[in-house]
Formats: structure tokens, sequence, C-alpha cells
């Protein structure tokens, strides 16, 4: 058997004992329905979850602190959780009004007051917020949370 | 290939009219792609959740950089590079990891079937992938995304691996052959069931 056979068996055996599940198929197939139309995207600028080991533990217990920046808006999200559910803790800039959490296909409004909102009992899972500025609405870049693991 | 009249995907206009809304276009695209990407989240033994978990994130990831993507021949490598690095934060995070070839999935996976012949391709295939399992990490791991349907070029496998395209041929080969040696291991112990620690 030539290594090409041999790779070819190993892809049936994978086809056949594993397969991409029909609903993580399902799922890609409507992800489109998360597309941006007119909204501007803000980008995911730091995330203690990818800073240094040292930096991690500088932010103390298990809150992981994201930050989103454009040149009109900024947010900076504390997420915590409690667990399997979360809360997010922002703060805005250069945004009013209410802040959208969608997450695993649900959507949480909060109100900002003085620039911070609070949204609690979230999901794990893609998360993203909306948040409206004087230009119009702009959308965070997707982040997953998920409640750390004990080691 | 069911449904689709054209051999030849031109991705540049499927990712156009994607961008434009056309869900068709977007399935397409899924479709092509999700046997590599699910092969390598596997490969990084991710369990089914998390597995799943990580794909979606870079179809995610891609709905939102439709309009950005600059060279629809790399979107393989770009997807690649992306659901490795979603795989990668995942572990970090404390995904819960298993085998590549989970030994118990098996008892469960229905029959194939019932001629004859697809009994014992069935059986060899059974043994082939409890014999892949021994295989060290490495190895599992390229072998496993190497197995995606359709088969990856080597630039996106290279991109989800994040390692030097000229060492797959040779990784490839030297994984392989540790395999056969594996395979006839197995037949000089235990002819019948194969081995089992």
């Amino acid at each position: 058997m030539t290594d090409d056979e041999l790779m070819a068996r190993l892809s049936a055996a994978a086809a056949e004992f594993d397969p991409t599940p029909d609903q993580v198929l399902a799922a890609g197939r409507a992800a489109l329905l998360t597309r941006r139309l007119d909204e501007e995207l803000v980008a995911l600028v730091a995330d203690s979850e990818l800073a240094g080991a040292g930096q991690v533990r500088a932010t103390g217990a298990d809150v992981r602190l994201l930050a989103f920046e454009t040149a009109d808006v900024s947010l900076e999200l504390q997420v915590e959780f409690a667990g399997a559910r979360a809360v997010i803790r922002g703060l805005v800039t250069g945004a009013s009004g209410e802040a959208v959490i969608e997450v695993a296909g649900e959507r949480h409004v909060a109100p900002i007051e003085e620039g911070w909102f609070t949204a609690t009992d979230l999901p794990a899972g893609a998360t993203r917020v909306r948040v409206t500025t004087a230009r119009g609405p702009v959308v965070t870049s997707w982040v997953h949370l998920q409640a750390p693991s004990a080691p | 290939m069911a449904g689709n009249g054209r051999l030849v995907v031109d991705l540049r206009s499927l990712l156009a009219a994607a961008a434009d809304g056309d869900p068709d276009a977007w399935q397409r695209i899924v479709d092509q792609h999700s046997g590599l990407l699910w092969s390598i989240a596997r490969g990084f033994r991710l369990n089914t959740a998390d597995a799943g978990d990580a794909v979606q994130l870079t179809w995610l990831r891609l709905v939102e950089n439709l309009d950005t993507i600059q060279e629809p021949d790399r979107l393989a490598a770009w997807l690649a590079t992306t659901v490795r690095r979603e795989c990668l934060q995942l572990i970090r995070r404390g995904a819960r990891t298993q085998p590549v070839a989970d030994l118990d999935r098996l008892g469960r996976a229905e029959p194939g079937p019932a001629a004859d012949d697809g009994l014992l391709r069935r059986e060899q295939a059974v043994t082939l992938w409890r014999t892949f399992a021994r295989l060290g990490e490495s190895c599992q791991r390229l072998l496993r995304v190497l197995m995606a349907t359709p088969p990856p070029a080597y630039l996106e496998v290279a991109a989800a691996l994040d390692m030097p395209i000229g060492s797959i041929g040779p990784t490839r080969q030297r994984c392989l052959a540790r395999l056969r040696e594996l395979v006839a291991e197995d037949a000089v112990l235990d002819p019948a069931e194969g081995h089992r620690s």
C-alpha cells in the first residue's frame, strides 16, 4: 500500500468515525445571518486572556478584561462568570443609549448610564456588543466567553 | 457535490455573493470548508462541543470580514489559521481535550451496509482507526488534518498547524511509516482483535 493509499483509508475512516456533525454544519450555514449591514466593526485591541501570564494574574480573580476601539468609540468590558452564567460590566465612550449584547442567539439590552452598562445572567458562547454613536451603530468583533474551568 | 453543477467553484464570486447576502453562495463556502475546520479542531483534541465552538467562531469571523478578504485563493488558509487560533484559545481557557480517535465512539457508531464486503471494509477501518489512536500526538494532529474531506492543500495544512510547508511532506511520510509499524505490531500481537492495552 502506498502512502497515498494509506492516507485515503485514513480519510475514509475519519469520514466514518468522526465526520463533521450536522449541527456544526447547520450553525455554519446560519452564520451569514450575523452579517453586519451598516455597522462599523469595533476591533478587539486588548484581551487579558491573551496577555502574558503575569498580567492575567495581576487582574485578580477570574475577571476577563476586553477592550474594543475605533477612532470614534471605545468599549471596555469586564467579564465575570458566576457558575455557567456571565456578568458583563462595560465602560463605553463615544456612544450612549443602550448596549445590545448578542450571545448564543440571545439578545440582551442594557441601558448605558454615565458611560456604564451592566448585563447579567448571560450564557456562555460567542458574544458581541452593539452600541450607537453619533454617526450610527457600531458592533464589536466576536469574542468567545466561557467560564474558566478549574485547573 | 450534490446540487453543484460546476466543477470549479469560483471562490471570488462566491465570496462576493455571500457578502451581498446570498445564502446559497455562503452555504457552498461553508460546505466546502467545514471538513477542513472540523479536522483541524479535532486534531487539536478538542471534544465535540469545543470543536464545534471553534468552527463556529471561525465562521462568525469570516462573516465579520467578508468585505475585507482580499485574496480568495487564500481563503482556506485564512480559515485554517483562524480556527487554529480559536482552538488554542479554547485550550488556554481550559477546554477539555480527548483523544483524536476516541475509541468509545466506535461502539456507538452505526454498522455500515450489511454486505459482506462492507463489513470487512468496516472492520479494517475500525482497526486502522484504533491503531491511529496509538500514534504520538503530533503525528495524530498532522494526519487528522490531512484526513479532511476534501483533502487540504499543504498551504492550508501549514496554516492549520503553524508549521513550515516544507516539513509537511517528510513529517507525513514519517508518521505514516510509524503507523505501518503499529499496524504490523498489532497483526503479530493479536491478529484476531487488534491490540488492547
